[in-house]
């Protein structure tokens, strides 16, 4: 049985899930993260039952500040050597910034922000050290897009994310770790019925949305060729580009009457 | 650019409701510069 293991949160559905499949399809070993027991023991049992691979499920709010080291030491005590690390899990939230209590504003920072840099820093450095890793940090289109009223936290920590996967990117490329910032743009999951947009979003052209199972592949080969941040397909580099070389008031005109589609206030 | 250059003006900019503000025309062109050049070139030129 093969010995690469590669770790990922919110595993149980969406994006973290397809990357499980596809990795589990091409022989690696899994730790997979995820709040919800249920899905996630469904889709370890899948895995285990299609291919010849380890597999384990920790169930784990990453809200909880001490979730990351409970992952780490799981990962010590069971002899697991993670070589490829999948920072995934995430989700929007609805509504204008003082209109959302400070909890939950807490504990999306702590989940997007504060547990993908944590396990980055727990992680990196057995990967420096075998000279060899992978690390994807899921992000998104809204990171390289101007900012929009409500989802107010979203788009900013995914240019968080964006940026420090740039510059872990260039630190760790000397020592053949490679590090990815993975930007898809509407993607079909679960995403926009946690958070409530669904009838909201289902007016967006179907050209703009891709299958999970397009954005993972795309991510998985991005990561192979080391590039330090990855837009899914032609369209979202096309919106990507537009966002960069154009005045951001116009683009904010321009993308005026399409965010009203998916950005509920 | 000084602190007293750098709070003036940002206080001026948020009298003005300006969302950014980048001190100095220096800083300014610079930001312009990463926006507009292809990354790799302007990652060489700060380099």
């Amino acid at each position: 049985m093969n010995k690469k293991w590669a770790l990922i949160t919110g595993a149980s559905a969406g994006i973290g899930a397809e990357f499980a499949t596809q990795l589990a399809a091409k022989g690696w070993s899994l730790v997979l993260v995820a709040r919800r027991a249920e899905k996630l023991t469904e889709l370890k049992e899948t895995i285990t039952n299609q291919h010849q691979v380890h597999c384990h499920d920790l169930v784990m709010d990453l809200s909880d500040v001490e979730a990351n080291r409970n992952i780490f030491d799981y990962c010590q005590n069971n002899d697991i050597q993670v070589s490829m690390l999948i920072n995934n899990a995430g989700y929007g939230v609805p509504g204008d910034f003082d209109a959302v209590e400070w909890k939950t504003h807490q504990d999306m920072l702590q989940v997007m922000l504060n547990s993908l840099v944590e396990l980055c820093h727990l992680f990196f450095p057995s990967m420096k050290q075998a000279q060899q890793g992978y690390i994807i940090n899921v992000a998104s289109l809204a990171g390289l897009t101007p900012p929009t009223a409500a989802h107010t936290l979203y788009g900013a920590l995914k240019s968080f994310v964006i940026k420090f996967s740039h510059s872990l990117h260039l630190e760790a490329k000397d020592f053949s770790v490679h590090v990815t910032a993975l930007c898809p743009g509407f993607t079909y999951t679960e995403f926009h019925d946690v958070n409530g947009t669904r009838s909201m979003v289902n007016q967006m052209s179907k050209k703009l949305w891709m299958s999970a199972s397009d954005v993972v592949s795309q991510g998985l080969l991005a990561v192979e060729k080391n590039q330090g941040v990855y837009i899914n397909g032609w369209r979202n580099r096309m919106i990507a580009g537009m966002c960069k070389y154009l005045p951001e008031g116009m683009v904010r005109y321009l993308m005026k009457g399409s965010v009203a589609k998916f950005r509920k206030r | 650019m000084d602190a007293a250059d750098v709070v003036s003006q940002g206080l001026k900019a948020v009298e003005n409701n300006q969302m950014i503000y980048i001190n100095g025309w220096r800083n300014q062109m610079t930001v312009r510069m990463c926006k507009y050049f292809p990354e790799g070139f302007a990652r060489l030129l700060i380099k």
